[in-house]
């Protein structure tokens, strides 16, 4: 996914993104050029500093592995919930 | 760099340089400073001020225009390791243009707020308005982050958590000092209501920003109490785990100190008892694993 808010993922954005992995029961990691973090961790999230543009890859592994990405996807391509 | 912004039948879109009421300088060079200076007339002072994130919120007459700072939050970014920065703003409003000074890029006019602006005052109680909601939502991120740094302790034996939870407790200190500032801008811009050219409509959005900000301020002062008072409790967990650990060696230490002083005190190179028997070493690794046996007795007898 390519991150399109302007402020790239900053903490709001980090926040949602856990509350969102921690529904699931799948294994969901986040990963740019740098670094994989585990998404449903919030401390981890925070420190993938991805910048507007970048492009991040979900990856999910479990039972709900489908939903959640189907969630998390929906969730980037809304600019994480926040008004643009 | 330079932003350009038209308001005009109530909305607010880009512009070329000519035609925009609206003018955004971010980081602004030795140019824009010297524009700003020379053809806005501003304070060299209240410029600086704009742009020092130590600053406090304030509102000053000038001959020809409006002069204010206000506190902002700075967008979060990874290197700052969980420490919330405050930041200024500096806003100069004009009878017909208005000019937003920032330290460091940011997005302004988002969301539903900035929908539909009627006047550049309106404008202007906006952006405050917008910097209290980022505030509110920094202030739930402090606490999604505090939530899931207190889950680390439980389990952790290091400083690195408590010195997070102790950069989120400074954070929020930046935050409710920040916050209070902007109170107390907020009040004089409604002693100054008239003064400012805010109509009736406007005074009430300005009592609606008084309500927000004092709201955002308590929030800030309960984060910043129950982190502050749980603070020495965290620590003691801690140092409890630790203290745990430090246990366990120890007595996988005392357990292996007595086999071990058992076939030493056997290995000693003079003539010892029993050396020739034939069964010498099996009565030795007899008596070896039974000090370990009674070692293991000893510590289940005592529950440790």
């Amino acid at each position: 996914m390519t991150i399109t808010h302007p402020g790239g993922l900053h903490a709001r954005p980090c926040v949602a993104i856990a509350q969102m992995a921690k529904r699931f029961r799948s294994q969901i990691r986040l990963s740019n050029r740098r670094q994989t973090v585990n998404a449903a961790d919030v401390l981890q999230v925070l420190t993938l500093g991805a910048p507007c543009g970048s492009q991040v890859t979900i990856e999910a592994h479990g039972p709900d592995a489908v939903a959640a990405l189907e969630a998390l996807c929906g969730l980037f391509a809304d600019n994480f919930g926040m008004e643009s | 760099m330079l932003q350009c912004w038209l308001l005009s039948n109530g909305k607010l879109s880009p512009a070329a340089e000519t035609e925009a009421n609206v003018r955004v300088y971010v980081r602004p060079d030795e140019r824009e400073r010297r524009e700003l200076l020379d053809r806005w007339q501003i304070d060299e002072h209240t410029l600086t001020s704009s742009l020092d994130p130590d600053e406090l919120a304030r509102l000053e007459f000038e001959a020809d225009h409006v002069a204010m700072i206000y506190k902002r939050p700075r967008n979060y970014s990874s290197e700052e390791r969980f420490l919330f920065k405050v930041s200024s703003c500096g806003m100069f409003v004009y009878p017909d243009s208005m000019l937003i000074v920032l330290p460091e890029d940011a997005t302004l006019f988002t969301g539903r707020l900035f929908a539909r602006v009627g006047s550049l005052p309106e404008l202007m109680l906006k952006c405050i308005f917008a910097s209290i909601h980022h505030f509110l939502e920094h202030l739930r991120v402090i606490n999604a982050v505090s939530d899931a740094l207190e889950e680390q302790i439980n389990a952790a034996m290091d400083n690195k958590y408590l010195l997070n939870l102790f950069s989120l407790e400074k954070s929020l200190v930046y935050y409710l000092n920040a916050v209070n500032s902007n109170g107390k801008l907020i009040e004089r811009m409604k002693l100054n209501a008239p003064k400012l050219g805010l109509s009736g409509e406007l005074v009430e959005l300005l009592d609606d920003l008084l309500i927000e900000n004092n709201q955002c301020k308590e929030q800030a002062e309960i984060y910043s109490n129950i982190l502050a008072g749980l603070m020495d409790a965290r620590v003691s967990i801690v140092s409890n785990n630790l203290n745990l650990l430090i246990k366990a060696l120890t007595v996988i230490t005392i357990a292996i100190m007595l086999p071990t002083f058992v076939v030493s005190l056997f290995s000693m190179n003079v003539p010892i008892p029993f050396q020739e028997h034939p069964w010498a070493f099996w009565a030795v690794l007899t008596l070896s694993l039974s000090s370990i046996a009674m070692v293991k007795l000893f510590l289940w007898w005592k529950r440790w």
